[in-house]
C-alpha cells in the first residue's frame, strides 16, 4: 500500500509541477471501473481446494477486460503490458514466484515462512526449480524502509498509473458549449 | 452540490486505480 501511496503522491506532485490540477482528476472517466474492485475482491476470497487459483486467474481476466476497455486513456497501454506480464507468470507458475534473493535484499528474509508454510496464499510463493517464469516474478528488491519484492509487470503497472494521473491532471477543462444562435451568427 | 459531485468522482477514480494496482500485483509484502 505504501508503494501505491508514494506512486500516487509523486504523480500528483509531478502533475502539479507541470501545471496540472488535482481537481482535473475528477474528469477521469474510467469505463467499467467496478471490474477493478470485483477483481480485487476475487483475490481476497479464500475458498478451499483449487478455487483460489481459479479465482486469481478469473480476477486477471476481469483486470484485462477493464484495462482494454480504458485503452484510449493515456497510460493504460503501459498498464496492459504490466497486467499481461503478471498474468503470464501467474498462469505458467500457478502464482507469482518470489525469489529468495529479492526477499533478503528487501529486508524480508523473516517472512520466508509465510511463502512456504500452510498459511501461504495462492498469489505468491517462494520461487523454486519447478517455476518457469521466475525472471518475470517478484525478483526486483526495493530495500527498506519500503521493503518490497516486485516484478517487471508491477513496474509497468505503477508507471502506467503515474502516466494516467499526470495526463489527467494536465487535461484542459472542456470548453463551454457554444450556443446554436452564436454559431449561426459567426457562420 | 457540483463540487461534492466532483470530489466523489475524484475519489472514485483514485479508488479504482488503487484497486487495479493492488489486484495486478503490488509486489510481495506480508500483510
Amino acid at each position: 500500500m505504501t508503494l501505491l501511496a508514494i506512486t500516487l503522491l509523486v504523480s500528483i506532485a509531478i502533475g502539479t509541477l507541470l501545471g496540472g490540477r488535482v481537481s482535473a482528476l475528477a474528469g477521469l472517466r474510467l469505463r467499467w471501473a467496478p471490474l477493478a474492485l470485483v477483481a480485487l475482491a476475487l483475490q481476497v476470497i479464500v475458498p478451499p481446494g483449487r478455487w483460489p487459483l481459479v479465482l486469481l486467474l478469473a480476477s486477471f481476466v476481469l483486470l484485462t477486460v477493464f484495462v482494454i476497455a480504458n485503452r484510449r486513456i493515456a497510460g493504460f497501454w503501459l498498464i496492459l503490458v504490466g497486467v499481461a506480464l503478471n498474468f503470464v507468470v501467474i498462469g505458467l507458475d500457478g502464482g507469482m514466484p518470489v525469489s529468495r534473493a529479492a526477499l533478503e535484499a528487501s529486508g524480508q528474509a523473516s517472512t520466508l515462512g509465510e511463502l512456504t508454510g500452510p498459511s501461504a496464499g495462492v498469489k505468491h510463493h517462494l520461487a523454486g526449480s519447478e517455476d518457469t517464469a521466475v525472471a518475470l516474478g517478484d525478483v526486483i528488491a526495493i530495500p527498506p524502509p519500503l521493503g518490497r519484492a516486485i516484478s517487471l509487470g508491477d513496474i509497468f503497472t505503477y508507471g502506467g498509473v503515474a502516466v494516467v494521473v499526470v495526463t489527467a491532471m494536465r487535461r484542459r477543462r472542456e470548453p463551454e458549449p457554444v450556443a446554436d444562435e452564436e454559431v449561426q451568427r459567426v457562420g | 452540490m457540483r463540487r461534492r459531485g466532483s470530489v466523489r468522482r475524484l475519489l472514485y477514480s483514485l479508488m479504482s486505480l488503487a484497486a487495479l494496482v493492488m489486484a495486478v500485483g503490488a509486489g510481495w509484502k506480508p500483510r
